[in-house]
């Protein structure tokens, strides 16, 4: 953990300090936007009450935040909580319904490979997509991925072969199309 | 149910991954949104509370010093007083008033 975060933690947990946490705000919620947004498979809309909840849960447990590993990834670890709760709890409006909305290009609009991988990430069923973005784009290995979704290993292992197959499945698909149009 | 060679990613989709962005910038209503959250649970000071708070204690400090310095010159003109003697004539008053009431 940086000494600045943790100068930040320690201002917020003394008395509270409003700039504190306004600084500590504007250097984490941009990440943790982006990690919620792909958990989700949602727009930035729906993601952004994920992340106010998100702060809100991590504001009542900043006492207990040890630094064992950074405040960036313990604060991640919080919004990956509370947006399986939100898949659980199907509030959010359908996928097709989402992906309307998102400022993801379609799929006969895209100009960048970034973009399409993220559409086809964004299409992939919430486990396997959990388990993808947590292994391809954030890093973790299958063992931290058991800890923190709750599931052993070997399901772990066997959620990304599928998103990964599935995703492969999507972009080569949309590559024909585009060839034929 | 799968093999390894065919979970493996390609170096091509590799580099797509990792050029993923990692940040979204939020809306300009979000930070505003999460404060106003934050406060209403108590877990933030007003800005104004804490300012106040602040001054109260500069208004106290303030006030204990002066009354310290108050009272270390009046010390200081008492003593100087009795150094001079100014004290003297008071004493032939106060005898002087006892014999007339005796």
């Amino acid at each position: 953990m940086s000494d600045t975060d943790k100068a930040l933690i320690a201002q917020i947990a003394g008395d509270g300090s409003e700039a504190a946490f306004r600084e500590l705000f504007g250097r984490h919620t941009p990440r943790l936007l982006q990690f919620v947004m792909r958990i989700l498979g949602s727009s930035a809309g729906d993601a952004e009450d994920v992340v106010q909840e998100t702060w809100l849960r991590a504001a009542s447990a900043l006492k207990d935040f040890r630094g064992d590993s950074s405040f960036g990834t313990w604060l991640c670890g919080i919004g990956l909580n509370a947006s399986l709760e939100q898949l659980r709890r199907g509030t959010r409006r359908s996928r097709e319904e989402s992906l309307g909305d998102m400022d993801l290009p379609g799929r006969s609009s895209h100009t960048d490979e970034r973009m399409d991988l993220d559409w086809a990430i964004a299409k992939l069923p919430p486990g396997g997509r959990s388990v993808l973005v947590l292994h391809d784009v954030e890093g973790f290995t299958h063992d931290e991925i058991a800890g923190l979704l709750g599931i052993a290993e070997g399901t772990s292992k066997a959620q990304l072969f599928k998103a990964r197959r599935t995703m492969r499945a999507l972009l080569t698909r949309q590559e024909i199309e585009e060839n034929v149009q | 149910m799968f093999n390894d060679e065919e979970i493996e990613l390609t170096d091509a989709e590799r580099a797509a991954f990792t050029a993923l962005p990692r940040e979204r910038t939020p809306s300009d209503l979000l930070e505003g949104r999460v404060m106003n959250a934050l406060k209403s649970r108590g877990f933030l000071s007003p800005v104004s509370r804490r300012k106040s708070r602040f001054a109260m204690i500069a208004l106290r400090s303030a006030a204990a010093i002066l009354i310290f310095v108050a009272g270390a010159l009046t010390e200081r003109f008492v003593s100087d007083r009795n150094a001079k003697g100014e004290t003297a004539p008071v004493q032939p008053v106060r005898t002087a008033q006892m014999e007339l009431w005796i």
